[in-house]
C-alpha cells in the first residue's frame, strides 16, 4: 500500500474529514454558550469551507486526470477509481452539498447544530466514495455510509414523533434492502471470485463466470438499489422520509443519494446488461420496476395535498423514468442515465429547497393551498420555483424536457432493427409519455395555485436569506443552462464512458 | 457430519424464529445467542475455526452481552413481556418469504451441480493476514468504515441526548 | 502454569499481586462493613508481606541472580505474547519495601477512615491500587508491566478523587489522569518500539529478554535512530517519558500537588512512597536500556536536577503542609532520577543502586511525613495552612516526634537514612558532571531550608487555629513509630550500607570523595541553620508577611505561585483552540463577502426578468373535469401506503418475489 498516494487520492474526504470534526470540536467548545441559530451559522460556515475545500481538491484532481500528468495512482484495488467522470460526478456531489448546507443553515431542527451538518458532510463522503468505488467491498461500505448518515438525518427532529417514525422506516426498509444487496453482492463475488468491478465483468463477458448465479445476483441487487433510488416496489419509505424528515434532508435524499446510486446502477449494470447471455432476463426485471414506479409514483401524487409528499412521489415517478435508460442496454442508455441523474437532481433539490424555505417561514408544512396568490408577495421565489418544477414536469426548453427525450430516445434507439410500435420498448415509452401527461396535472396544480389564485394570498412576504437566494438562483440558472446548451454535458459523459 | 450439519442448522432455524417470535425481550436476545452459536457450530463443520472462533468471541461474547446490557440500561424495557411484537399479518410476511426462497434459492440449488471454487477453499486467514489484508489492499474501506461508524455514533448521540429529555 | 508451585521457580510471585486483588474482588462484590473490609484488606496485604518478605530473603545475598518464570498468555497472529515474573534483587526489594510500607498506611487509614460511610470503597480501591503496584514489581514482561502501570494510574484516579463531592477533588484526579496518561502514550510507543525491535516482551527470557546482553548489543549497535541516540537510546527515551508522567518530572509534574485533594493516606501511599515511584523504578527496571546510550543517561541527570531544583523552589513558597510535602516529592523524584542518570555515567550498573537507595530509603521518610502531617491535620481539626497553625509539638508529643524523624531524615541530617542515599547521589554527581551536582546540591540546601521553615511554622511558637490540638488515636500513632524508627535507622546499618548497594544491582558500588561529604554536611546542617535563623524567631501566621517575602518580595510571589507552571499550559495549549477559531470568523467573513457579491448580481437580473416578461402569461389552466377519473384511480396507493412497517416490508419481499418469478419465466 502507497499510503502518499492514498493520501493524495483521498485528499479531498480528508479535507472534508477534517472540517467536520473542527466544525464539532468548535460547538462542542467555543460555540457552545451562544444561541443555536449562530451557531448554525458558524458551523454552516465551517462546513462551507471544508466542502469548497473538498471541492478545490476534487477539482485539482480532475485537471491532473484530464492532463494526464497525474501525480497520484488511483486504482486501490479499485476502491478509490479517479477518472476524468468519476471525479466529475464527485465534483457535483460536493457542489450540491454545498447547496444543502446553505439550505439547511436557517433552520437546524434542534440543538444538536454541528451533528446536523456533521452527518450531511459524512453522507456527501460516502455518496463521494460510492461514486468512485469500482470494488465490492467499498460499494457496500459506502453506501451503508450513506444509509446511515441518512437514518440519522431523517430521524433528526427526536421531538417530532413523526420524523423518528420515518426515521425507523427508512432504517428498517433500508437494513432489509442492505440485506438483499449484500446477497446480492456475495452471490457476485461467489460467481466470479471478483471483487473489481473490472474483474467482474470480465469474468462475466468471458462466461466463466455461472450464468444462474450473475442472474440471481442481479436480480438482489435490483431489489436493495431498488430501494436506494425509491423504484416501486422498494418506493414505501420515500413518501414518509420525504414529508416527515428534515426539508434539506429530503432534498439531499431526492437529489445526491440519486445521483450516487444511478452513478453504480450504470456502473454495474452497464457491462452486465450489455454482454451478458440473458440481458432480457434482467431487462425485464428492470422493465417492471420501472414500470411500476412510473404508475405507481404519478398516479400517487396526483391526490396529495401536502407538496413534500407529491414531490416524493414524483420522485419515485422520475425513478421509473430513467430505467428506462438502463432499459436500452447501451452505451447512449448509459450516457441518458446519467445526464438526467444530474438535471433531475438539481431541480428537485431546488424545489424542495424552496418548499423548505416556506415551510420554515410559515412554520408547518406547506399545502398546495398555502401557495395561493404567492406570485404577488414573492415573485423572484415563484419564478425560481415554476423553473424547477417545470423542469421536472418536462416542459422545453427546461433541461427535464431534453433529459426525458434522451432516455426515450435512447430506449427506442436500442433495437434499429425494430419498425412496429408494438415491437421493442415502444409500449414502454409509450406509458412513460402516457404517465408524464398524469404527471403534468399535479405539477400544473402546485403552478396554479402559485401563480393565479389570488384572492387571499395566505403566505407572507418572505425574507429569505442570502445565502438560500443565491443557491436557489444558481440552481435554477443551470437548470435552464443544460436545457439550453445541453450538449456540452453529454458530451463529455459520452467521450468518459467511451 | 450431514446430521451434524442439519442439528445446527435446525438450532440456528429454531434461535432466529424464537428471536423474532418471543414476547420477552431477554429471551429474545438469548434466542439470538443460540443461533450466533449454532452458527459458529457451522462454522467448524465448515473446517473455519478461525472464523468460528471470531463468532463466538465478537458475537457471543461482545454483540450478546452488549445487546443485553443495553436491554437492562433502557428503562422501560425489563425482562417482562412486552407488546406483542408479531402483527397480525404474519401468515402473509412467511409466505412471501417462503416465496422468495422458493423463488429463488430452490431454482438454484437445483439447477446448478455445487460448482465449488476451488481458490477460495484454500484461503484459511490467520489473524494476521486478515490484518494485513484489512490494513493494506482494502485499506481504503477499512477508512470509509472508519466514517461509518462516526455517523453511526454521531446519530447515536444525538437520538441518546434527546431522550434523556436533556 | 503451575499456580501453586512454591517450590522450584519463582512462578509463586503472582500471588504477590493475586493476594490484593481477591481482597479487591471481594470487596467490591460483597461490599461488608467498613470494619470488615479494612480487616480483609489489611489481612491479604499481610499475606503478600509474607511472601515479599521471602522473596527478599532468597534475593539477599544472592543479588547477580536473576530468576524468572515465563508463560505464553496467548498466540496471536503469529506471535506468542508471553508474560511473566522475574526475582532479582530490584524485585526483593522493591516487593518488601512496597508491602511494608502499604501494610502500615492501611493500618493506619483503618482509623483515618473510620468516620467515612464509603471506607469499604476505600479499601477496594487500596487493595486495587497495590494489586497495580506489586504487580508491575513483579513483572517480567513490559507489555504486563504496561498494564499493572495502568491499573495504578486507574487507581490512582479513583482515590485522588474518592471525594468526588469537592470539585477540586475530581478536577484533580482529573488532571492527574489526564497528564500522567500523556506520557503513558510515550510509555506505549516505547513498549511497541522494544517490541518491533526484538519480538519479545520479555525482560528476562534466558538471554533473549529485551534487557539481556544479547538484545542490548543489537539494540545499541544501530546508530542515529533518533536524535543521535541508537535503538536501545530512543526506546529507552520513550520510556522516560512514562516515567516523567508518573514520577511528576518537569514539565508533567503538575498534577502531583494537585493529587494531594485525596485523603491523606492515599497521599502518603500513592504520591510518595509507591506509585510515584513507579517511574524511578521503571528506569531502574529498564537500566540497561539507558546505559546503552550515555546521552540517554545525560537526558536523565538533566530533567532529574531541573526538577529537584524547581520543586525544591516552589515549595519554599508554599503554606499548604500537604502541598509542601508534594513539591518535596517532585525534588526528591528528580534527585532520584539524578541518582539513576549520574549513577549510571559514573558507575555504569552501579547506577540502579545509587538511584533505587534512595527510592527506599525516601518512601519510608516521605511515607512517615505524609502520615505525620495527616496526624497533625487531623489533631488540627482539618487545618491544612501551616500559618493556622503552630504550637503543635507539646499537644502532641509522638506525632511531632515522628514528624520531626522524618524531617531531618529528608533534610539528610547526618547519619540518618536520607543522609546515606543523598550523600550517594551527590559523590556520583561529583563524579559525571559539575553543573548536575551543583544544581542538587543547592537543591538539597533548599530542602533543608523549607524543611525547617515548615517544622517552625507547626511546631513553634502558640497554636493559631480554630479549636484545640487533641493527639491521634494509637492506630496511628503506632505506625508512625515504626516508620520514624525506619526513617532515622535505615541508616544505622550502615556497616551493612555498602552492602544494601552491592545489593540493589548486583555490581559492586564504591565512591568516596571527602570533599562532597564535607559538602554534604554544610548542606543539611546549613539549611537547617538558615532556616530556624529565619523562622525561628520570626513572627508567624496568617496575617504576617513570610520572612522570606519581607526580603524578596517578587521571586517570593513567583514562588507562591507555582512559577506558573499551569498558567503557563493555560497559556500555551489552551491557547492554540483559541487562535483556531479566530482563523475560522476571518474565513466566515471573507465567505459572506462572497455571498453578498453574488447576491447583489442577483438582484438585478431577477428584476430585469419581472419587468418584461408578462405576468399573466398563464392564464386559468383547468385539467379538472377531463383528469377526474385518473385523479380517483390514486385511491389505490392509499391501500398500499397504510404507514404500517410490517407491510412495506411484506411488499418489498413481494416485488423481490415478482423479480425472481420473472427470472424463471425468462430464464430458458
Amino acid at each position: 500500500m502507497n499510503y502518499p498516494q492514498l493520501f493524495l487520492t483521498t485528499l479531498p474526504e480528508l479535507i472534508v474529514v477534517l472540517g467536520m470534526f473542527v466544525a464539532l470540536g468548535f460547538d462542542y467548545t467555543k460555540y457552545k454558550e451562544l444561541d443555536p441559530q449562530t451557531r448554525s451559522n458558524k458551523v454552516a460556515a465551517l462546513s462551507t469551507i471544508a466542502l469548497m475545500l473538498g471541492l478545490a481538491g476534487v477539482v485539482w484532481q480532475f485537471l491532473q486526470v484530464t492532463d494526464g500528468s497525474k501525480t497520484f495512482s488511483n486504482s486501490f484495488n479499485g476502491q478509490v477509481v479517479l477518472t476524468p467522470l468519476t471525479l466529475w460526478f464527485k465534483g457535483l456531489i460536493f457542489v450540491l452539498a454545498l447547496f444543502v448546507v446553505q439550505f439547511a443553515k436557517t433552520d437546524v431542527p434542534n440543538k444538536h447544530v454541528s451533528e446536523y451538518f456533521g452527518l450531511i458532510l459524512l453522507s456527501t463522503l460516502g455518496m463521494g466514495f460510492l461514486i468512485t468505488a469500482q470494488n465490492l467491498i467499498m460499494l457496500f461500505v459506502s453506501i451503508e455510509l450513506i444509509s446511515l448518515s441518512l437514518y440519522g438525518l431523517t430521524a433528526f427532529q427526536t421531538d417530532k414523533k413523526f420524523s423518528v417514525e420515518a426515521g425507523i422506516k427508512y432504517f428498517t426498509i433500508g437494513g432489509v434492502s442492505s440485506a438483499f444487496l449484500l446477497f446480492g453482492l456475495s452471490y457476485l463475488f461467489g460467481a466470479t471470485n471478483e471483487l473489481s468491478f473490472e474483474g467482474i465483468t470480465a469474468a462475466i463477458t468471458s462466461g466463466a463466470a455461472p450464468q444462474n448465479y450473475v442472474l440471481i445476483a442481479s436480480a438482489f441487487l435490483v431489489v436493495g438499489l431498488g430501494f436506494k433510488i425509491a423504484a416501486a416496489p422498494f418506493h414505501l419509505w420515500a413518501p414518509d422520509t420525504y414529508q416527515c424528515g428534515p426539508v434539506p434532508v429530503a432534498a439531499w435524499v431526492a437529489s445526491g443519494s440519486k445521483i450516487a446510486s444511478f452513478f453504480l446502477l450504470v456502473q454495474l449494470f452497464g457491462p452486465v446488461l450489455e454482454t451478458s447471455e440473458q440481458k432480457e432476463t434482467l431487462i425485464a426485471g428492470i422493465v417492471l420496476v420501472s414500470v411500476l414506479s412510473m404508475v405507481l409514483g404519478n398516479i400517487g401524487a396526483l391526490r396529495q395535498s401536502c407538496v413534500k409528499r407529491l414531490l416524493a412521489y414524483s420522485s419515485i415517478a422520475h425513478a421509473g423514468y430513467i430505467l428506462i435508460g438502463l432499459v436500452a442496454a447501451n452505451e447512449d442508455g448509459s450516457i441518458s442515465v446519467l445526464f438526467y441523474a444530474v438535471i433531475y437532481s438539481l431541480a428537485t433539490l431546488g424545489a424542495f429547497a424552496t418548499i423548505g424555505i416556506i415551510d420554515s417561514r410559515l412554520g408547518r408544512e406547506a399545502q398546495i393551498d398555502d401557495f395561493n396568490g404567492t406570485w404577488k408577495q414573492n415573485p423572484g421565489l415563484s419564478i425560481l420555483f415554476m423553473i424547477f418544477i417545470l423542469s421536472l414536469a418536462g416542459i422545453p426548453p427546461l433541461s427535464g424536457f431534453f433529459g426525458k427525450f434522451y432516455l426515450f430516445m435512447a430506449a427506442i434507439g436500442s433495437q434499429p432493427e425494430i419498425a412496429s410500435w408494438s415491437e421493442g420498448f415502444y409500449w414502454l415509452v409509450a406509458v412513460a409519455l402516457l404517465m408524464s401527461a398524469v404527471s403534468l396535472f399535479y405539477y400544473v396544480k402546485v403552478l396554479k395555485a402559485f401563480l393565479v389564485s389570488a384572492d387571499t394570498p395566505k403566505l407572507p412576504s418572505i425574507q429569505i436569506t442570502k445565502a438560500e437566494g443565491a443557491g436557489l438562483l444558481l440552481l435554477a440558472v443551470l437548470v435552464v443552462y443544460l436545457g439550453i446548451y445541453p450538449t456540452g454535458l453529454v458530451e463529455f459523459i459520452a467521450a468518459s464512458l467511451g | 457430519m450431514t446430521v451434524a450439519f442439519y442439528i445446527m442448522a435446525a438450532i440456528a432455524v429454531l434461535g432466529a424464529v424464537m428471536a423474532i417470535a418471543l414476547r420477552n425481550v431477554v429471551h429474545a436476545v438469548f434466542s439470538v445467542l443460540l443461533f450466533f452459536s449454532a452458527l459458529a457450530g457451522l462454522f467448524i463443520l465448515l473446517l473455519a475455526e478461525f472464523i468460528a472462533v471470531v463468532q463466538v468471541l465478537v458475537y457471543i461474547g461482545s454483540v450478546g452481552i452488549l445487546m443485553l446490557f443495553a436491554i437492562m440500561l433502557t428503562t422501560k424495557v425489563t425482562g417482562d413481556p412486552t407488546r406483542k411484537l408479531l402483527s397480525r399479518g404474519w401468515a402473509w410476511g412467511g409466505l412471501v418469504s417462503g416465496a422468495l426462497l422458493l423463488a429463488f434459492l430452490v431454482p438454484l440449488i437445483t439447477q446448478s451441480k455445487s460448482e465449488s471454487n476451488s481458490q477460495l477453499s484454500n484461503f484459511n486467514p490467520s489473524v494476521k493476514d486478515l490484518g494485513l489484508t484489512l490494513m493494506d489492499p482494502y485499506f481504503a474501506s477499512v477508512g470509509v468504515i472508519a466514517l461509518l461508524l462516526t455517523a453511526g455514533l454521531i446519530a447515536a448521540v444525538v437520538a441518546a441526548s434527546s431522550a434523556s429529555g436533556e | 502454569m503451575n499456580l501453586f508451585n512454591f517450590t522450584d521457580s519463582v512462578g509463586w510471585l503472582m500471588w504477590v499481586p493475586i493476594c490484593p486483588l481477591i481482597a479487591g474482588v471481594f470487596l467490591a462484590l460483597l461490599k461488608p462493613s467498613g470494619r470488615v473490609s479494612a480487616f480483609v484488606a489489611i489481612a491479604a496485604l499481610a499475606v503478600s508481606l509474607i511472601l515479599s518478605l521471602k522473596a527478599f530473603a532468597m534475593t539477599w545475598g544472592h543479588e547477580a541472580q536473576i530468576e524468572t518464570h515465563n508463560f505464553t498468555w496467548m498466540h496471536i497472529g503469529g506471535v506468542d505474547l508471553e508474560f511473566g515474573m522475574v526475582l532479582n534483587a530490584l524485585t526483593g526489594s522493591m516487593l518488601a519495601m512496597v508491602s511494608l510500607i502499604g501494610l502500615l498506611i492501611f493500618i493506619y487509614s483503618w482509623s483515618y477512615m473510620s468516620h467515612d460511610d464509603r471506607m469499604g470503597r476505600f479499601f477496594c480501591y487500596l487493595s486495587i491500587f497495590m494489586v497495580g503496584m506489586l504487580g508491575l514489581v513483579v513483572a517480567n514482561s513490559l507489555l504486563l508491566f504496561f498494564m499493572f502501570w495502568e491499573i495504578v494510574g486507574l487507581a490512582s484516579y479513583l482515590l485522588i478523587g474518592f471525594w468526588f463531592q469537592k470539585p477540586s477533588a475530581a478536577a484533580a484526579a482529573k488532571k492527574a489522569f489526564i497528564t500522567t496518561r500523556i506520557g503513558d502514550l510515550g510509555f506505549l510507543i516505547g513498549l511497541l518500539w522494544a517490541f518491533k525491535a526484538t519480538g519479545t516482551f520479555l525482560l528476562f527470557d534466558n538471554g533473549s529478554g529485551i534487557l539481556e546482553t544479547t538484545q542490548i548489543a543489537a539494540l545499541a549497535a544501530s546508530e542515529n535512530v533518533m536524535f543521535g541516540m541508537n535503538t536501545a537510546g530512543a526506546i529507552a527515551l520513550f520510556l522516560f517519558i512514562g516515567a516523567i508522567g508518573k514520577s511528576g518530572q518537569l514539565p508533567l509534574h503538575v498534577w502531583l500537588p494537585d493529587a494531594m485533594e485525596g485523603p491523606t493516606p492515599v497521599s502518603a501511599l500513592i504520591h510518595a512512597a509507591t506509585m510515584v515511584a513507579a517511574g524511578v523504578f521503571l528506569v531502574a527496571r529498564a537500566f540497561p536500556l539507558f546505559i546503552a546510550d550515555l546521552a540517554m543517561l545525560e537526558v536523565v541527570a538533566w530533567f532529574g536536577a531541573f526538577t529537584t531544583l524547581f520543586a525544591a523552589l516552589v515549595a519554599v513558597g508554599q503554606y499548604d503542609i500537604k502541598r509542601i510535602l508534594a513539591y518535596s516529592t517532585v525534588s526528591q523524584l528528580g534527585l532520584m532520577m539524578v541518582g539513576l542518570g549520574a549513577g549510571g555515567l559514573a558507575l555504569k550498573e552501579g547506577g540502579i543502586s545509587i538511584g533505587m537507595f534512595h527510592l527506599l530509603t525516601h518512601a519510608f521518610f516521605k511515607a512517615l511525613l505524609f502520615l505525620g502531617a495527616g496526624s497533625i491535620i487531623h489533631g488540627c481539626n482539618d487545618e491544612q495552612d501551616v500559618r493556622l497553625m503552630g504550637g503543635v509539638f507539646s499537644k502532641m508529643k509522638i506525632s511531632s516526634i515522628a514528624y520531626l524523624a522524618g524531617t531531618i531524615a529528608l533534610c539528610a541530617f547526618p547519619f540518618t537514612s536520607g543522609y546515606f542515599s543523598k550523600d550517594q547521589i551527590l559523590l556520583s554527581a561529583w563524579t559525571a558532571s559539575g553543573p548536575i551536582f551543583w544544581i542538587s546540591a543547592i537543591a538539597s540546601l533548599l530542602t533543608a531550608f523549607y524543611m525547617t521553615r515548615q517544622c517552625c511554622y507547626v511546631f513553634l511558637g502558640k497554636y493559631r487555629g480554630k479549636g484545640h490540638v487533641h493527639e491521634s488515636s494509637p492506630i496511628m500513632t503506632v505506625p508512625l513509630v515504626i516508620l520514624a524508627v525506619f526513617a532515622v535507622a535505615l541508616g544505622y546499618v550502615s556497616e551493612h550500607f555498602y552492602h544494601i548497594l552491592d545489593y540493589l544491582s548486583g555490581v559492586h558500588v564504591h565512591q568516596h570523595e571527602s570533599i562532597v561529604v564535607i559538602i554534604s554536611w554544610i548542606i543539611a546542617l546549613g539549611g537547617i541553620g538558615l532556616g530556624l535563623l529565619v523562622y525561628a524567631r520570626a513572627k508567624l501566621g496568617i496575617d504576617e508577611t513570610d520572612p522570606v517575602k519581607k526580603v524578596f518580595p517578587v521571586p517570593y510571589r513567583w514562588l507562591e505561585n507555582r512559577l506558573y507552571a499551569d498558567e503557563f499550559y493555560e497559556a500555551t495549549a489552551f491557547k492554540l483552540w483559541d487562535v483556531l477559531a479566530i482563523l475560522i470568523t476571518v474565513l466566515e467573513a471573507i465567505m459572506n463577502q462572497l455571498v453578498d457579491f453574488v447576491t447583489v448580481v442577483v438582484r438585478n437580473i431577477g428584476s430585469f426578468f419581472l419587468n418584461t416578461i408578462d405576468k399573466r402569461v398563464i392564464d386559468e389552466v383547468s385539467f379538472d373535469g377531463t383528469c377526474s377519473r385518473i385523479y380517483n384511480s390514486s385511491q389505490i396507493n392509499k391501500l398500499i401506503q397504510n404507514g404500517f412497517l410490517q407491510g412495506y416490508l411484506r411488499l418489498l419481499t413481494g416485488g423481490a418475489v415478482l423479480i425472481g418469478i420473472l427470472l424463471i419465466v425468462f430464464t430458458r
